[in-house]
């Protein structure tokens, strides 16, 4: 081997060009490779495609069978010739498919009785031929049979025609002969149904009257007698029938001769008759009967007995017994009043009137007997102080249905009547006007006489009430009184004494002083005197309770004060204000304070409080310590003329006088008091005003 | 006869002072007290011929102290002094011892004469 470089360089060469060759070999047998392959591929998505085709229903395609390559070819080949056959196979199942559709319409031409349908398609399928003509044959022989049939039938029906014709006649005659057999049967069914009806009607009527109701025949048997029988006497009305004597063994033996009577009378008369009488039922009970009977005439007016209805009254007989009672009653009430009373109707006309009536107005029998208002009114008019506001009254009340009045009367002979009216009602109807009269002419005079000895003693307890005072006053004037005439007997001894007045001119103005002093103090005394006094007429006015309390004990302080009393005040403050009558709220301030200070031992305590007893009264407490008030005493010390006090040192008066005049105002006056442990009154006054 | 010895007794002090004053310039020996107690003390302790003794004093009624001055000596004369014109209240007193009463306002002459004749009535019983 030659291993120079040029040598080696040639070598190199030419491998590298047989290197390079090769190469191109190579890449051409790639290339090659690689047209086969997308040729193959190709073709194989060619024979897919066709295969995919006619498996979902297309025998119709068709590939070129062109290819380089021999596989591909047979199988493009191989592809189309199944597709051939394919389409032949779908060709001839088409046609069968085509014959076979036309025999059923054929058939169901025959079944819907079309004889002369026939198979006539022409096929080249020997299995449709042969099939054409079995079914072409099978109509026909149908046809034919059927053709037999109907004439049998027509033959039939023809007979059957002339048969039911001749059914027809007989049956129409038949109806006629029924219908009029129907007709009878109604009507004698309707005549029997009336039959029973009228009956039942009848014996209805009859078993179910309240009354007892039977039916006498001119022999004197019972034809008929109702069940009510049993309700009223307690007898069967077989028991009746039985024996007919038995209506009257049942009457009281009182009440046979109206029986008797009855039974002669009924004979001559055709009209109705009533009586009543008396039974005594099977049980033994007394019963009240209303009889009516009447003769029963037959249509040829023969005499068929008698025909009665026994009804039970007792009811209302012990309801007329109970009323003649209340009546009696009444009339012996209204003669027994002592009111004179009358009755007088809408029209006017007197309905009723006691004899104290008339003797109270004078009313001769003459006016009376006129049942004439007018002609009473008339009449008792002139005995009136004041008849004209009489009538006006009369007129008004009879005006005013409803009205109800009450008034006094005067007569001239001094007479004074009450005169109370009010109408008179049946249910809530007014029928007429009740007038009501009393002599009250007594009984004025002692409440005028009453009244004059009330005022009498009213004046005597202000008397008593004005010498306490009065000794209290005199006192508390005289003392001043005494103090004036001591200092200005004082001042004229001393002028008499001497005339230097200059030197005793110091002691003159002094001894002035005191007497202005004095004066002052009965000025004082006087002026509340004259305050208290005064009040005597009944005025309501703003009152501030606790000054009045203050003003009483101002007139009693000295009192108090000389028999060492002790005197505690308790009064509230900002006591609200009443409106009162001061001068009497003071009288009994004054009437109850004074007992305290005379029950009370010396040094002995009288307390006086006030409050607010609620919102409408104030409440003023006097409380002593004294001994107080025994039971059986304190009951009676409202009582007028009631007095523990010895003779002549109190009228009795005060505590009565004082409840009155609280009652008036519409306030109470209470005591509380226990044996030995003290006494307290208590006045409530009302915030406002009195009760009259 | 010398003059009285005279206690007057009496809560009205202005009525005491002028009658006090009023006596002395008439000479008498007078005294005046507004209290009970100083009254019965002076009775006790300088003992007087009258005591004109006011019917009304405080906590105690003159009735009470007429008593008592009484008790003390019942020589002792007692007018008694009063406001009220109750004839009642006169008796009561008279029947309690007093030997004379005068209604005020009295006159002065009145008070002086119903001294003297106490004054008498008094010597004529020692």
């Amino acid at each position: 081997m030659n291993l120079d470089v040029p040598s080696m360089k040639d070598t190199c060469e030419v491998f590298n060009e047989q290197i390079k060759e090769y190469r191109q070999i190579v890449e051409d047998r790639d290339r090659e490779l690689e047209n086969i392959s997308i040729e193959m591929a190709i073709g194989l998505s060619e024979v897919f495609g066709s295969l995919k085709s006619i498996s979902s229903g297309d025998p119709l395609v068709r590939i070129p069978e062109i290819s380089n390559i021999e596989l591909i070819h047979k199988l493009k080949h191989l592809v189309n010739l199944t597709a051939q056959n394919i389409e032949e196979i779908v060709e001839l199942s088409h046609e069968f498919a085509i014959g076979l559709a036309e025999h059923f319409d054929v058939l169901h031409r025959v079944s819907a009785g079309d004889l002369h349908a026939r198979v006539s398609g022409e096929s080249h399928v020997e299995l449709l031929e042969s099939l054409k003509r079995v079914t072409n044959k099978m109509i026909m022989s149908i046809s034919k049979e059927i053709d037999i049939r109907k004439q049998t039938e027509a033959a039939l029906q023809k007979a059957h025609d002339k048969l039911e014709h001749r059914v027809e006649e007989r049956t129409i005659e038949l109806r006629i002969l029924n219908e009029k057999l129907w007709t009878e049967i109604v009507e004698r069914k309707r005549v029997g149904e009336e039959l029973r009806e009228a009956e039942l009607r009848y014996r209805t009527v009859a078993d179910f009257t309240y009354d007892w109701e039977y039916w006498e025949t001119p022999d004197g048997t019972l034809r008929y007698v109702s069940p009510s029988c049993e309700r009223i006497t307690g007898f069967t009305p077989k028991d009746f029938i039985d024996n007919p004597n038995l209506i009257f063994e049942i009457i009281i033996s009182e009440d046979h001769s109206i029986l008797d009577k009855h039974r002669n009378d009924a004979i001559k008369v055709l009209s109705p008759q009533s009586i009543m009488f008396r039974i005594i039922r099977k049980d033994g009970k007394m019963r009240w009967m209303e009889h009516v009977c009447q003769a029963v005439i037959g249509n040829q007016g023969e005499f068929l007995g008698v025909r009665a209805s026994n009804r039970d009254i007792t009811i209302r007989k012990q309801a007329e017994e109970k009323l003649s009672n209340t009546l009696s009653l009444l009339s012996a009430t209204l003669e027994s009043t002592a009111d004179g009373i009358l009755v007088v109707d809408r029209e006017g006309k007197i309905a009723s009137f006691n004899q104290k009536f008339l003797q109270m107005w004078h009313i001769p029998e003459s006016v009376i007997a006129s049942k004439d208002d007018r002609k009473v009114i008339d009449f008792v008019l002139e005995q009136l102080k004041d008849p004209e506001t009489f009538l006006t009254k009369v007129t008004e009340l009879y005006a005013s249905d409803e009205a109800e009045s009450f008034d006094t009367v005067e007569f001239k002979d001094k007479r004074i009547f009450e005169r109370f009216s009010q109408p008179q009602k049946l249910g809530n109807t007014v029928v007429g006007r009740v007038w009501s009269f009393r002599d009250i002419t007594k009984r004025k005079r002692a409440e005028d006489a009453l009244r004059e000895s009330e005022q009498l003693l009213l004046q005597a307890h202000k008397m008593e009430a004005i010498g306490r005072l009065a000794a209290g006053v005199a006192h508390e004037i005289n003392n001043p009184l005494a103090v004036i005439n001591e200092n200005a007997g004082l001042m004229k001894d001393l002028l008499e004494l001497s005339e230097n007045i200059e030197q005793n001119k110091e002691k003159f103005l002094g001894t002035l002083d005191v007497i202005f002093e004095s004066v002052n103090r009965c000025r004082t005394i006087t002026h509340r005197l004259l305050g208290f006094a005064r009040r005597t007429d009944i005025s309501y006015a703003v009152i501030d309770v606790n000054d009045a309390v203050r003003e009483v004990i101002g007139f009693l302080e000295k009192e108090i004060l000389y028999r060492n009393i002790h005197l505690k005040l308790n009064l509230k403050e900002d006591l609200p204000s009443v409106v009162s009558d001061r001068g009497q709220l003071q009288q009994v301030l004054l009437n109850i304070i004074n007992n305290a200070i005379d029950v009370v031992e010396k040094g002995g305590l009288i307390e006086i409080f006030t409050d607010i007893k609620d919102e409408n009264a104030i409440r003023v407490s006097v409380r002593d310590n004294g001994h107080g008030i025994p039971e059986d005493i304190i009951k009676h010390i409202f009582e007028p003329f009631f007095t523990t006090k010895e003779k002549g040192k109190g009228t009795g008066l005060g505590l009565s006088i004082s409840y009155g005049i609280m009652r008036k105002m519409g306030g109470i006056i209470l005591v509380e008091s226990k044996d030995g442990n003290g006494t307290t009154f208590i006045i409530e006054i009302p915030q406002k005003g009195g009760t009259d | 006869m010398s003059q009285a010895k005279v206690l007057l007794v009496d809560d009205e002090v202005e009525f005491g002072f002028a009658l006090v004053e009023r006596l002395r310039l008439k000479h008498y020996d007078v005294k005046a007290v507004s209290q009970v107690e100083d009254a019965l003390a002076a009775v006790r302790n300088d003992p007087p011929d009258v005591v004109l003794l006011d019917f009304m004093m405080p906590g105690m009624d003159g009735i009470e102290i007429l008593k008592l001055i009484k008790q003390i000596d019942p020589s002792i004369e007692v007018i008694m002094l009063t406001g009220h014109a109750d004839t009642r209240i006169v008796e009561e007193v008279m029947k309690s011892g007093a030997s004379e009463y005068i209604m005020k306002p009295a006159d002065l002459g009145e008070v002086i004469i119903k001294i003297d004749n106490a004054k008498k009535k008094r010597n004529s019983v020692k």
